[in-house]
């Protein structure tokens, strides 16, 4: 009995230490040379070697800055992985736990709300002139009128065209079949192009053209420069939330919007037709060494290829739709970009879709644990978003530093853009761009729904329209499903 | 506690002695699986996010939601697929190697440790040399198939190879720890009774199939269910080789449920979730059940 006495209060007395071990909600705050410590997490892309350097380095001339010595904060940041996941996990534990100031994903604000504190007030407050930010990347951080967030980057996606290939294609073509990258801007262009960059032995390509093998991830750029969408984002509209996709190929061919969707559709079944990959060639290292002429990246896929042969290459935005298929799947007609079609919309577009994070406060979403030491701590971050951010000085130390085009649009004529690069060449199209549609259960619906869809057309298991009608159907449940629609 | 222990008799206080002794497995049980298993429970009856919050009761729309979800049974239709092409893939290799492995020429031992190598390497980084082994371009495979002359195969890149790829990577990470099991059932057979069938002059194929799998038979059982179950719950190796894909070919229930829970941006969706799971768990248990039940048959 006494050995069970003496398990038992052994027990107690070692939970009792394992609850009073951490810290409580009002002494958390740290000190460093008397400067308070303000915790940024970041998401795991910032704990690739080369990226942390650089916003390593971006914070500690930041930190030695006269104004945050005025401020008296010092910042210090952690890469996490699952970001949205580790947040909501400290801000059900508290202050102690949470992070200061969050470098956010604002690709996924509408559904984490909860653990964002709104910024309104404190954006009237100090009169914040919010117009200088790229406006589709703000928006993207507004939820039901509240701003969650202040854009950092803007993170535009393109295509990226191996430039030696083409010179070597060109020194033998004749001038009227020469590729001018300068001007690959239409979706026959482009499959001019990469039908011209391919290399084949019978049927098996040697060398890929275009990487079509994960063209169904760059979807929704390619619905864009028909300057169409996919989701319903009008929250008057009776199906906001829903695809907009019309039943039937009736109604289809006579709704805009359905039609763009098919005739996309349609073009990536006409580029998987052409045969212009190998579907190994559909990574990064293909098209580092040489092995695919034509891929797609975000404005940091150089960082990516810095450690691959290729150095001569080039971004452009995805070119303008110009093909319809309203005589059939296989029957293209070519339009001119420019017009408009019966139903008042452009015909395309160049542009693509916009990506990129924002700088977010997150709160506890106990209300009990909003502590005045926690209130204390985020008057500070505000401070320091809104110098880092709003101040000229300290946003270019920023983009410099960090390679990154700022969503100050003001800046976007700073002398940094105008060096020959990637950036300077993307920069005049960003109006072009847009951010993907912010409803409740679009990331499964793209990644379950219109990938895998589009996976089974290039397989060829199945046709443009029966792809379009399980787009739509199947997405049009699982959109209202995770809405709570259904 | 002089009296305390005068009260007790002596059977009561041995009783204490193997509650203490039973008490940290039943404390982590407790902790780790009955608690969060009545929590998911409930958690199905809302519509919250994994942090429940903004929690609203919607009784059984979730469960109703599962039956409607074409995703989910297509889940289900590829790891019923998988299950039956792994389970016994698993199980056949596994006793074809115990039965190799269990003889005490000299050696031996290496080759239950290289057997065995597998089972004790992550999932995620194995899965993640698999992935460049089935390179469509630059994988080992490939270059392999091609010097014997045969053309490339997809693997991973084709709706119609990518759960066969799966299969094989996880059998092959699967199988040692089922063929150690496996080995210790066969080490363990009374020597008397081969000896007796030697004598009788049965041949080696017969004393396996007459003798050797009966007398295994509970092993089987065991390996047979847990194998299964573990096929059910398959998704680390397709987290890391396809994320479901292509087609949604390799979609997998659990990664289903993942996505839906813990997805950047899931939403409100942790209580479908964990409808979802329970759905899968009585699935699981009913195919068990029948597994049992065949055992039973079998064993009559």
């Amino acid at each position: 009995m006494k050995k069970l006495f003496c398990t038992v209060l052994s027990s107690v007395m070692l939970l009792g230490v394992c609850a009073c071990g951490g810290t409580t909600a009002n002494d958390y705050s740290q000190y460093e040379d008397g400067r308070l410590i303000l915790n940024i997490w970041a998401p795991d892309q910032y704990a690739g070697s080369a990226v942390k350097q650089k916003f390593q380095s971006f914070l500690d001339k930041f930190n030695e800055t006269e104004e945050m010595k005025e401020l008296n904060v010092k910042l210090k940041f952690q890469a996490m992985t699952q970001l949205p996941t580790s947040l909501k996990t400290a801000c059900m534990s508290g202050p102690q736990k949470m992070p200061d100031i969050v470098i956010w994903d604002r690709f996924a604000t509408p559904s984490n709300t909860n653990y964002l504190l709104p910024l309104d007030d404190m954006i009237a407050e100090d009169k914040v002139d919010t117009t200088k930010f790229f406006a589709e990347a703000y928006t993207e951080l507004t939820v039901e009128g509240k701003q969650y967030g202040l854009p950092l980057d803007a993170d535009p996606w393109g295509i990226y065209v191996n430039m030696d290939l083409v010179d070597e294609y060109n020194e033998s073509a004749a001038e009227a079949d020469k590729i001018d990258v300068d001007n690959l801007d239409t979706w026959t262009k482009l499959l001019d192009a990469a039908d011209k960059l391919t290399v084949r032995e019978g049927t098996n390509v040697t060398r890929s053209g275009l990487n079509t093998t994960s063209a169904d991830g760059q979807f929704f750029s390619f619905i864009y420069t028909g300057t169409g969408e996919l989701i319903d984002t009008n929250q008057d509209s009776e199906t906001y939330g829903d695809t907009v996709m019309k039943e039937g190929a009736a109604n289809m061919m006579n709704d805009g919007q359905s039609l763009r969707v098919y005739d996309t559709l349609a073009f990536f079944n006409e580029l998987y037709a052409k045969n212009l990959c190998n579907t190994g060639h559909g990574g990064t290292d293909a098209f580092g060494n040489g092995y695919c002429a034509m891929t797609y990246g975000s404005i940091y896929f150089p960082q990516e290829l810095s450690g691959y042969p290729l150095k001569n290459y080039k971004m452009i935005p995805y070119p303008a739709r110009d093909r319809t298929y309203l005589q059939g799947e296989n029957n293209a007609e070519v339009l001119a970009p420019d017009e408009e079609d019966k139903f008042g919309m452009k015909n395309g577009q160049v542009g693509g879709m916009l990506g990129g994070y924002g700088l977010a406060i997150p709160q506890p979403v106990n209300k009990a644990m909003q502590t005045q030491e926690w209130k204390n701590h985020v008057d500070k971050a505000w401070e320091v978003i809104k110098l880092w951010l709003m101040n000229d000085e300290m946003n270019e130390l920023y983009f410099t530093e960090n390679e990154a085009i700022t969503c100050r649009q003001d800046l976007w004529t700073n002398e940094f853009y105008s060096q020959d690069g990637v950036m300077k060449d993307i920069i005049p199209y960003l109006s072009y761009y847009k951010m993907r549609p912010g409803v409740a259960g679009y990331e499964t619906f793209e990644s379950s729904v219109v990938r895998s869809e589009i996976q089974a057309l290039r397989e060829g298991s199945q046709t443009v329209l029966t792809t379009y009608e399980n787009i739509r159907s199947q997405g049009n449940t699982l959109l209202r499903q995770a809405q709570g629609r259904a | 506690m002089i009296s305390l222990r005068k009260k007790l008799s002596i059977k009561a206080q041995k009783n204490i002695v193997g509650y203490i002794f039973v008490a940290p497995a039943l404390l982590f049980f407790l902790i780790f699986v009955l608690i969060p298993l009545v929590l998911s429970l409930v958690l199905s009856f809302f519509k919250t996010d994994m942090f429940f919050m903004d929690m609203e009761f919607v009784r059984f729309d979730n469960f109703q939601r599962v039956f409607q979800d074409s995703l989910f049974w297509r889940s289900i239709g590829n790891i019923l697929l998988y299950t039956l092409m792994a389970v016994p893939l698993n199980v056949i290799c596994a006793l074809v190697l115990a039965s190799l492995v269990n003889t005490q020429l000299r050696g031996v031992k290496i080759f239950r440790v290289l057997f065995y190598l597998p089972s004790i390497t992550s999932a995620v980084a194995a899965s993640t040399v698999w992935l460049w082994l089935m390179n469509p371009s630059y994988g080992l495979l490939n270059n392999i198939l091609n010097a014997l002359g045969l053309p490339s195969a997809t693997w991973l890149s084709h709706s119609k190879t990518a759960l066969v790829s799966v299969t094989l990577i996880t059998v092959w990470q699967g199988v040692g720890a089922n063929m150690i099991i496996f080995l210790a059932a066969l080490q363990n057979m009374p020597v008397q009774v081969y000896e007796a069938a030697k004598l009788d002059g049965a041949g080696p194929l017969t004393v396996f199939f007459r003798m050797t799998i009966p007398l295994i038979a509970p092993t089987m059982y065991f390996i047979l269910t847990m194998t299964l179950i573990g096929a059910f719950q398959l998704y680390d190796q397709v987290y890391v080789l396809t994320s479901g894909g292509p087609a949604n070919s390799t979609l997998t229930p659990v990664y289903l449920i993942w996505q839906n829970s813990f997805g950047d941006n899931a939403g409100p969706q942790a209580g479908y979730a964990a409808a979802q799971s329970f759905v899968l768990f009585v699935i699981i248990m009913l195919v068990t059940v029948l597994v049992r039940r065949f055992d039973r048959d079998n064993a009559k």
